[in-house]
């Protein structure tokens, strides 16, 4: 197959310069190749933290309309919070009324840790944490195209210094609430660790002489079956716990093994404008000496880039954007040539309104919430600019969900969760530009949903039944809800969203 | 009640956090190997604030690969190594000469003699690597690549104990070894292991490992974990107020923490010290700082500072940033400090409504920290927990969001650290009484003599050890440790080590 290789820079120009937004024309590939393979469905979870950062009360200012109906025309902002959206307004689903029901089983608990267990699992969760799988893992099992694809993989979407421990890295989950497939913070490293194995152009003569490393690469399936058969000889000393615990290690190690074959097979086919970003092209930052925030808009381009290119090159089918940094982002550009509020200030705070010498006023925490919307807009844009291995969009086969831990970051809600659909546009009879605002719904019917429009028959996603019977004897959360909903009969699905 | 039977502690199995898997591969390898960067960190919410809780570092979906990655890295640089790691690699590569690898390096990795099976798994790794063309070497890195990807090696785990029993002498130089050092054994403990059941034996070694330098990183690790205090970076701070804070600055502002905690427990520190002490450590960044003569050139000196103002660990610069605002200082944090983690009070969870409610609170102009606690506190539904963490935090406000020194806010309002720290009881859970206070170093002189300021460090002390969050069957080894804090003359480091004499260090229990 032909394969055409576009290795181009994409963020930064000779000078070390950032382009200007918006540059997708130059990004786009100039030439469509025919291809005839059908291009695979995709699913890209966006994530960010503390929900609709205004509200609840007549501040709120996410929602663009108070009724399910069409969203304004292209070019026209659909509400305050979402206003950059507005070149994609034709592309994109927004809905009101989707509440986090299951969270509400975490008894008195308070603040993210719950509604972080919950957001994306809709499982009940084990006094703070999370036990089960996040909807990006469930759909990634499906959509691989084999064990060995790489699936649901996470990727930051702020930067950060590498040493900088991340303490909100429990939203993306694997099997029984374990960590999610986070990647390296490092946009190098992550170029690296995505792109290695992918092949384009004719393959590269095998070395006369292997290397060590190649060696080492040509034994991983070997040496992992025997690290994994150790798992098993040693799990017999231990007691039932650990062995719980290392039993889940050793299934990640047989997973992994799936993906290193003793004969590799050969690299599928790819898309038309499969170009994998070059590790050169990513601005050498320096981690340890840089400023709150001014790096972020550099960073989610380069994350962005490389996500894109991931689904393009067929690295994976399931990926997340998580703008981790949730309690202290900068926003620098959005209020730019002023200085932003939330360099002095705390975000988290100011969200909050905790009493951080901040600028909690709406007009603020809805231009720092712009990066959301922007960053956003720019993923649907470049995944609408390339070419699938079909000619099609490669939006049209990927559903983007963009949700959020909390309703109202304000004080923790979680209700009216901030939820945007985009892509995949065939699964959406009613069509796209469009607002829903009509019955509730559950994240959970949102996940079903989306299993659905890739392909399953899914009518309910994490815990199921009622919030009594999904956690009997619990003390239920009532007062973060939606006012008047929550109790022991309250059900976790409510049915179909009307899309 | 402690004396009537063996009170043994419950623990769980837990894998390396960076730290020490930095530290392992350095011990491991005779610091010959530099440690893989693809190591999988931890992840999620820490309930006692010690990055070695075993939920935090549980491996997740993409883990395993990240695991075997980072053994491939540091595997690379085996050939270029062997001749120093394994001499009879050069002379008499072949199986006796994996087996004297085993023999060392494997005893290293796994913190004990591996079992005959284990020894086997190896060997068959090395004769698997041999029959694909690897050469002695390059199979070598092969073995090497498997070991570091073993339980054994990731995992600080032991053997099943049902309800009860005494730990091996491996297993407990291993729990030393990672207590004190964040790493796995040196050869000194291992080759003593054996007669480590030997309280006396224990105790020498702990000792031995308390005054090397391997110890500072579990030191520091300590003191940070439990003040909360971070690796304070350039990213942290209003960089339009403080232009000044970049990476060099934050460098020689962490070092100064971790000087002066380290050594207190060097030093024949005591709780007293801790908390009262008037000593920092500087260099020619952190002599400006404190304004203070500067040592030459590249050195560090510890010096005393002005004791109406300092106050020991709660005052060092790098907690006082951490506990702070990106521009201004921050009572809650500074607050929430004394209490939940010096008086170990559980606060519990703010109401569902806190923050909105704050945002409709009316404030005065340029209001003071004392403006903005007032409005809070007056707020029946805030007052429950604000009205105890709020004096607390105040009295550091003559410190600014970088730890500086100050009399006056931005404002120029004058700053009035005075105030009165309620219901100050002999337990987290009685009922107390107030401490009157001028300033941060008033309070800090009366809290010091609170029998609950001991027991809470005692408690402290239990978590960062064990790993988790204590229960009422801990209380006789939090209360060994306590003694020893609040015996005359008592140190910090006999405070480290008073643990290693209790049922919970010496045996385990699975429930």
């Amino acid at each position: 197959m032909s394969q055409r290789i576009d290795r181009r820079h994409f963020l930064i120009g000779s000078g070390g310069a950032l382009l200007a937004l918006p540059m997708l024309e130059a990004l786009a590939p100039r030439t469509a190749f025919a291809q005839t393979a059908a291009p695979p469905r995709r699913l890209v979870v966006v994530l960010h933290p503390h929900g609709r950062v205004v509200g609840p009360g007549s501040a709120d200012n996410w929602a663009p309309r108070s009724t399910t109906g069409p969203l304004p025309a292209a070019g026209t902002a659909p509400s305050p919070a979402l206003a950059a959206l507005a070149p994609i307004n034709g592309e994109i689903v927004t809905l009101s009324n989707i509440d986090n029901i299951v969270r509400h089983t975490s008894g008195d608990l308070d603040g993210h840790a719950t509604a972080s267990a919950t957001c994306t699992s809709c499982a009940v969760p084990r006094g703070q944490a999370a036990t089960g799988p996040s909807i990006d893992y469930v759909a990634g099992l499906r959509l691989r195209s084999s064990a060995a694809q790489k699936m649901a993989i996470v990727i930051p979407g702020q930067a950060a210094p590498f040493d900088n421990s991340v303490t909100e890295n429990d939203v993306f989950l694997g099997p029984n609430g374990s960590p999610g497939n986070y990647q390296s913070i490092d946009p190098v490293q992550l170029i690296r660790d995505l792109f290695a194995s992918v092949q384009v152009g004719p393959p590269p003569p095998p070395p006369p002489t292997p290397s060590l490393q190649d060696r080492l690469a040509a034994r991983r399936g070997s040496i992992l079956d025997a690290v994994a058969k150790g798992f098993t000889s040693f799990r017999a000393t231990l007691n039932a716990a650990d062995r719980d615990r290392l039993d889940q290690h050793a299934q990640f190690i047989r997973d992994t093994e799936l993906r290193y074959p003793a004969v590799p097979p050969t690299p599928p086919p790819v898309a038309a404008s499969c170009a994998p970003p070059a590790a050169s092209s990513v601005p050498n930052y320096d981690w340890g000496n840089f400023r709150k925030g001014e790096h972020d808009d550099v960073f989610a381009q380069t994350q962005i880039e490389t996500l894109v290119q991931a689904l393009a090159c067929d690295v994976t089918r399931t990926a997340s954007l998580y703008f981790w940094s949730a309690y202290d982002p900068g926003f620098v550009t959005e209020f730019a040539p002023a200085t932003s509020p939330y360099i002095a200030g705390n975000w988290h705070a100011s969200v909050h309104g905790d009493g951080s010498p901040n600028d909690p006023t709406p007009a603020s925490l809805t231009k720092g919430f712009g990066f959301y919307s922007k960053y956003f807009t720019r993923l649907v844009q470049r995944l609408a600019a390339v070419s699938d291995t079909d000619g099609s969009r490669l939006l049209d086969n990927t559903l983007v969900v963009w949700v959020s831990d909390l309703g109202y970051g304000s004080g923790h809600y979680c209700y009216n969760y901030p939820v945007v659909l985009a892509g995949l546009k065939s699964a959406f009879p009613k069509g796209q530009g469009r607002h829903v605002a009509g019955q509730v719904n559950s994240l959970g019917d949102v996940y079903a949903q989306a299993l659905r429009m890739l392909g399953g028959t899914d009518t309910t996603f994490g815990a199921t039944g009622t919030l009594g019977s999904a956690a009997p004897g619990v003390n239920l959360l009532p007062e973060m809800g939606r006012p008047g909903l929550i109790n022991k009969n309250t059900p976790l699905h409510f049915g179909a969203l009307d899309l | 009640m402690c004396n009537d039977r063996v009170h043994p502690a419950v623990t769980q199995a837990r894998r390396l956090t960076t730290v020490e898997y930095q530290n392992a591969i350095s011990v491991l390898f005779d610091g010959q190997l530099t440690p893989s960067t693809k190591y999988p960190g931890s992840a999620g919410k820490s309930l006692t604030g010690f990055s070695t809780e075993p939920a935090l570092n549980d491996v997740g979906a993409g883990g395993a690969e990240q695991l075997m990655f980072a053994a491939e890295e540091v595997s690379l640089q085996i050939p270029a190594a062997l001749a120093k790691l394994l001499p009879c690699a050069a002379t008499a590569p072949g199986e006796p000469c994996v087996n004297t690898f085993l023999d060392k390096y494997g005893t290293r990795a796994y913190r004990r003699p591996p079992t005959a099976t284990e020894r086997g798994e190896l060997l068959d790794e090395y004769r698997a690597a041999v029959a694909s063309g690897a050469s002695f070497s390059e199979s070598m890195a092969m073995v090497v690549d498997h070991l570091l990807q073993m339980p054994q090696f990731l995992y600080v785990v032991e053997g099943s104990a049902g309800a009860g029993r005494a730990l091996d002498g491996y297993e407990l130089a291993s729990r030393l070894s990672f207590m004190l050092t964040d790493s796995i054994p040196d050869d000194a403990l291992l080759a003593a292991a054996p007669g480590l059941t030997d309280p006396q034996k224990l105790g020498a070694q702990a000792v031995r490992l308390l005054a090397s330098p391997r110890a500072n990183t579990a030191i520091a690790r300590f003191f940070r974990e439990w003040t909360g205090t971070v690796q304070v970076a350039p990213a942290d701070k209003d960089h339009t107020l403080f232009p000044f804070f970049d990476a060099a600055y934050a460098r020689s502002m962490n070092d100064s923490f971790d000087r002066f905690v380290v050594d207190q427990v060097r030093n024949q520190g005591t709780l007293r010290s801790l908390l009262r002490s008037t000593d920092v450590f500087v260099d020619a960044t952190m002599a400006s700082f404190f304004g203070v003569a500067a040592p030459p050139a590249g050195q560090w000196a510890k010096v005393s500072v002005d004791g109406s103002r300092y106050t020991g660990v709660v005052t060092q610069p790098a907690m006082l940033a951490s506990l702070a605002h990106s521009a201004e200082s921050s009572f809650v944090f500074r607050g929430k400090f004394i209490r939940k983690q010096l008086l170990c009070e559980n606060l519990g969870m703010p109401p569902t409504n806190a923050q909105a409610t704050f945002n409709t609170l009316p404030m005065p102009p340029n209001p003071t920290g004392k403006d903005v606690s007032a409005v809070i506190v007056a707020r029946p539904e805030c007052s429950g927990c604000h009205a105890l963490l709020n004096p607390a935090g105040l009295a550091f406000e003559q410190f600014d969001a970088l730890g500086r020194y100050r009399t006056t806010y931005p404002s120029g309002k004058t700053i009035d650290p005075s105030g009165q720290l309620p219901n100050v009881g002999p337990s987290a859970s009685a009922a107390g009484h107030v401490l009157n206070f001028f300033d941060q170093t008033g309070m800090m002189e009366q809290l010091v003599n609170e029998p609950r300021v001991a027991s809470c460090v005692a408690t402290q002390i239990f978590r960062f050890t064990f790993s988790r969050v204590d229960t009422p069957n801990d209380v006789c080894a939090i209360q060994a440790i306590g003694d020893a804090l609040t015996a005359s003359g008592g140190t910090l480091g006999q405070a480290l080590t008073a643990m290693l004499t209790t049922d919970a260090f010496t045996h385990r229990s699975d429930q």
